[in-house]
């Protein structure tokens, strides 16, 4: 898919999250900040994947809580979820994920396209910019899901709703 | 923009325009028996004062035209010319033209057409007026460059014309000499023209008496458009003589024009060519690239930009600032205090120094953000001073006496609601005249003085700012609106609604009870903006009335958008904010006290009236209601209609910042926005209208 390159030619660093034992990446240029847990106000009639708003010093920011969005079913109990903020499209969004780990620079010729996924994956194809291999300590390669952040937070049902709203 | 010029222009606007509202205010103050020198002064100087500037900052059509007026009002001025009611009446047109020059210029376009042709009629009048004699010698104090006086006054700043003619179908029946036409034109400047072909028939449907010519001339001159119009008085008809001014000059003119005149393009052919342009949504849409709708929503936000950026200076008093800047220095000799105290926290010194300061932190912060605040007021005056034109035009146009009071202009609004209110208040005046105010023969009739009152008053008490249109009309009529709400299902058949909420009807869209409607209202569409602005700015609309005596419309205003008066309350385990402003009264009762009407409609009687129980934890989905056996709820009403509120806890009352949750998020229906707690979390602020009407939409779903 065209987008694909296009975005891939732009990626170098990004950051790393878990995911329900997955590891997951953005676009470092994206993240605003990471935030440890806050509390979240729940929002009425507000889907199960947006559930709220947390106050990031002074400005009303939604959650993204990215397990809903992906069904991976509730994190367990002894996680403590950590809110990356992002900033897409001039909207701040916090996306909440299991936990951060670090900071790599990928070579874009490294990344490889998302395979076909079925239409039944919540995880659709269109939401991931590509799939990297890590090598991994004991020589076994494990694989990172590059998210195509502005499809996942424009693309969604937050457009659609703003839209008939307003 | 980039020209180095354009922020002094937006102050020239500004300047301008309030000089106009001088310019008219004065005017309409006048007595025209007993005129005051110092008054005409005061209208010559405005007229000067724009006139220089509007040529300074390269305005020269604005310029010329002022200086029509300016030199009319100076034989006024040195007493040789009488101020009379006719002149008046010019000159308040004049003041119309400059405005409406002003907003032209603001968006870089050219005055319409029409207004040119209102302008040049008006410069005529204003000169036939001069008494012959004393046409005293040109103004001393021309600073702008403007055609010799006398030569073509009239000329605007372009520097000729562009015009398209198409010469009636009848022209050569008629005898009419096209050919004299284009000399005589020529006589007066420059010519060149373009025959415009496109119309004749296939040779054997031409009827050779007929005439299917047309043209498009430019013509550079330095004559007014009037001798123009001259040239083709006999065969102009309808709309077959369009004349438009060329560019101004300074001004960038289009493409179009330099390819006229360098590479002799026909006027008719460029025409063609930008019938084929199209604008860049639709060529988006054509592509497939994007829906036609996203196009419509992004103009959308385009119009919103432009407006909001064309207001968005305000003017502030050097004292305002001055005491900001003070209070600023205050709060830096605060925080020094409290690194000092904090440096010394474990002692006791330390610890009353500490206090002392945080008590002092807290007074300053305080005041300044009612400072801050105090910044974005301004005086409701500047809505108030286009009434009192208004009146006089309208009771002139409807051969009605009216006169208009004004009271508290000095009252401060923040400039928000200011912008929104000028439509709202509009209506309402209009209507008051249009329709509140009887004939005079109806007046008499009735034993009230010929000259009825309307009465605009501004003031603030307790948290709000209260503005009241009141007139002594005819007042509104019960029977008419409840007989027309019932005709148009507004109400359901035999239903009693109290006169206030009666009243509150003529606020429906499309409501209006008006036999009669006139050009000026009764169309029931304003006062639907009326209810849609008010609402918007979390005010309220009261309505009195009496049959025979009159009617009172009030607005009811909160005085800041940012900030809200709140009561804080628990739902589950969340909080939630009630604008104070709308709660009545909150207080226990029994579950035994709610009653079940039509199976799961909840209400309560309370002192002798049926309000209907809202139980907020299930309407806002935060879970199933445990039913307790008692219920707390807060009595709330907005728009005339009540409701009690079921909620946990009543935790108490304060301040709240209000937050925009659209931000970033979206609109949630009814929450009106957010704020942020003393421990950081956020509260959703409640929107009552819309809860009631979420309550509302859920009922009619079960049923």
């Amino acid at each position: 898919m065209a987008t694909t390159e296009a975005s891939s030619q732009a990626l170098q660093q990004v950051l790393c999250f878990a995911l329900a034992g997955e590891a997951y990446a953005l676009p470092i240029l994206k993240v605003r900040e990471i935030q440890a847990q806050a509390t979240i106000t729940r929002i009425p009639k507000a889907p199960p994947y947006m559930p709220g708003v947390i106050n990031l010093r002074g400005a009303i920011v939604p959650i993204l809580e990215l397990r809903h969005r992906f069904s991976l079913g509730a994190a367990p109990e002894d996680t403590r979820p950590v809110i990356v903020i992002v900033e897409v499209q001039g909207r701040t969004v916090g996306i909440r994920v299991d936990s951060v780990s670090d900071v790599l620079d990928l070579d874009p010729g490294s990344i490889r396209p998302a395979p076909e996924l079925g239409t039944q994956t919540a995880l659709g194809r269109e939401f991931i910019a590509g799939l990297a291999t890590l090598p991994g300590a004991a020589g076994t390669d494990s694989m990172l899901i590059l998210l195509d952040l502005d499809r996942l937070l424009t693309d969604n049902e937050l457009v659609a709703l703003e839209s008939a709203t307003t | 923009m980039s020209d180095p010029m354009a922020q002094f222009r937006t102050a020239f606007f500004e300047e301008a325009t309030e000089l106009a509202d001088s310019m008219e205010a004065t005017l309409l103050s006048l007595d025209l028996a007993a005129v005051e020198v110092e008054d005409l002064h005061t209208l010559f100087r405005a007229a000067h004062s724009i006139k220089g500037n509007a040529g300074t900052f390269g305005f020269p059509a604005i310029a010329s035209f002022t200086h029509q007026l300016e030199s009319t009002l100076e034989p006024v001025r040195q007493g040789q010319r009488a101020m009379t009611s006719d002149l008046r009446e010019l000159i308040l047109q004049g003041v119309d033209l400059i405005r409406s020059h002003l907003h032209h210029a603001r968006h870089d376009e050219p005055l319409p057409e029409r207004e040119q042709q209102a302008q040049a009629i008006l410069v005529v009048k204003l000169k036939e007026g001069k008494d012959a004699p004393s046409a005293a010698p040109a103004p001393a104090a021309v600073e702008v460059k403007t055609p010799p006086a006398g030569s073509s006054s009239a000329h605007r700043a372009g520097t000729g014309f562009s015009i398209r003619f198409e010469a009636p179908q009848d022209a050569f029946r008629r005898g009419v000499n096209l050919e004299r036409l284009f000399r005589d034109l020529a006589k007066l400047g420059t010519m060149r023209s373009w025959p415009d072909l496109s119309h004749l028939p296939v040779l054997d449907r031409l009827d050779p008496e007929d005439c299917h010519l047309a043209w498009d001339i430019r013509l550079e001159t330095a004559h007014p458009m009037m001798d123009v119009e001259e040239v083709f008085e006999f065969v102009a008809e309808g709309d077959n003589l369009r004349i438009q001014s060329l560019p101004a000059e300074g001004a960038v003119p289009p493409l179009g024009d330099y390819l006229q005149v360098e590479a002799n393009v026909s006027p008719a052919d460029i025409r063609e060519a930008l019938a084929k342009q199209k604008p860049l949504g639709e060529i988006l849409v054509d592509m497939g690239k994007v829906k036609p709708e996203a196009v419509g929503k992004a103009l959308e936000q385009q119009a919103k930009k432009r407006t909001q950026s064309e207001a968005s200076t305000v003017r502030v008093a050097t004292e305002k600032i001055d005491r900001l800047v003070n209070l600023v220095g205050e709060l830096v000799i605060t925080q020094a205090m409290l690194a000092q105290a904090s440096l010394q926290s474990n002692s006791m010194q330390g610890e009353e120094q500490m206090s002392a300061a945080l008590l002092q932190l807290d007074r300053q912060t305080r005041e300044l953000q009612e400072r801050v605040m105090g910044i974005r007021m301004v005086p409701v005056d500047m809505v108030f001073s286009r009434f009192p034109r208004m009146v006089h035009e309208l009771g002139r146009q409807l051969g009605k006496d009216v006169e208009l009071t004004m009271e508290g202009q000095a009252t401060e609004l923040d400039k928000t609601f200011i912008e929104m209110l000028v439509d709202p208040l509009t209506h309402l005046v209009r209507n008051s005249v249009d329709h509140g105010m009887e004939e005079k023969e109806a007046r008499l009739h009735s034993g009230k003085p010929t000259v009825g009152t309307i009465a605009l008053r501004a003031m603030s008490r307790g948290g709000h700012i209260y503005i009241e249109i009141k007139d002594d009309g005819r007042g509104l009529n019960r029977d008419k609106i409840l007989q027309k709400a019932l005709d148009r299902g507004i109400l359901p058949p035999g239903s009693h609604p109290s006169d206030e909420e009666l009243h509150l009807l003529i606020f429906e869209p499309g409501f209006s009870t008006v036999e009669q409607v006139s050009d000026l209202s009764g169309r029931g569409v304003g006062m639907d903006v009326v209810r849609q602005n008010v609402r918007a700015l979390g005010g309220r609309i009261e309505v009195e009335s009496q049959m025979g005596k009159g009617t009172t419309i009030r607005l009811v205003l909160p005085l800041t958008l940012a900030i809200l008066d709140g009561l804080t309350v628990r739902v589950a385990d969340e909080t939630y904010v009630f604008p104070l402003a709308s709660v009545l009264e909150s207080f226990q009762c029994n579950d035994a006290d709610v009653q079940t009407v039509k199976g799961d409609r909840e209400v309560i009687s309370l002192r002798g009236e049926f309000i209907p129980v809202v139980r907020l934890q299930r309407l806002l989905a935060l879970g199933s209601c445990q039913n307790t056996g008692r219920a707390l709820l807060v009595l709330v009403e907005s728009e005339g209609r009540r409701a009690a509120m079921a909620v946990d806890e009543l935790l108490g009352q304060q301040q709240v910042v209000i937050k925009s949750l659209e931000t970033h998020y979206k609109r949630v229906e009814g929450i009106s926005g957010a704020t942020i707690l003393g421990d950081g979390r956020v509260a959703l602020i409640l929107d009552v209208s819309g809860l009631m009407r979420l309550e509302a939409g859920a009922a009619t779903v079960e049923v």
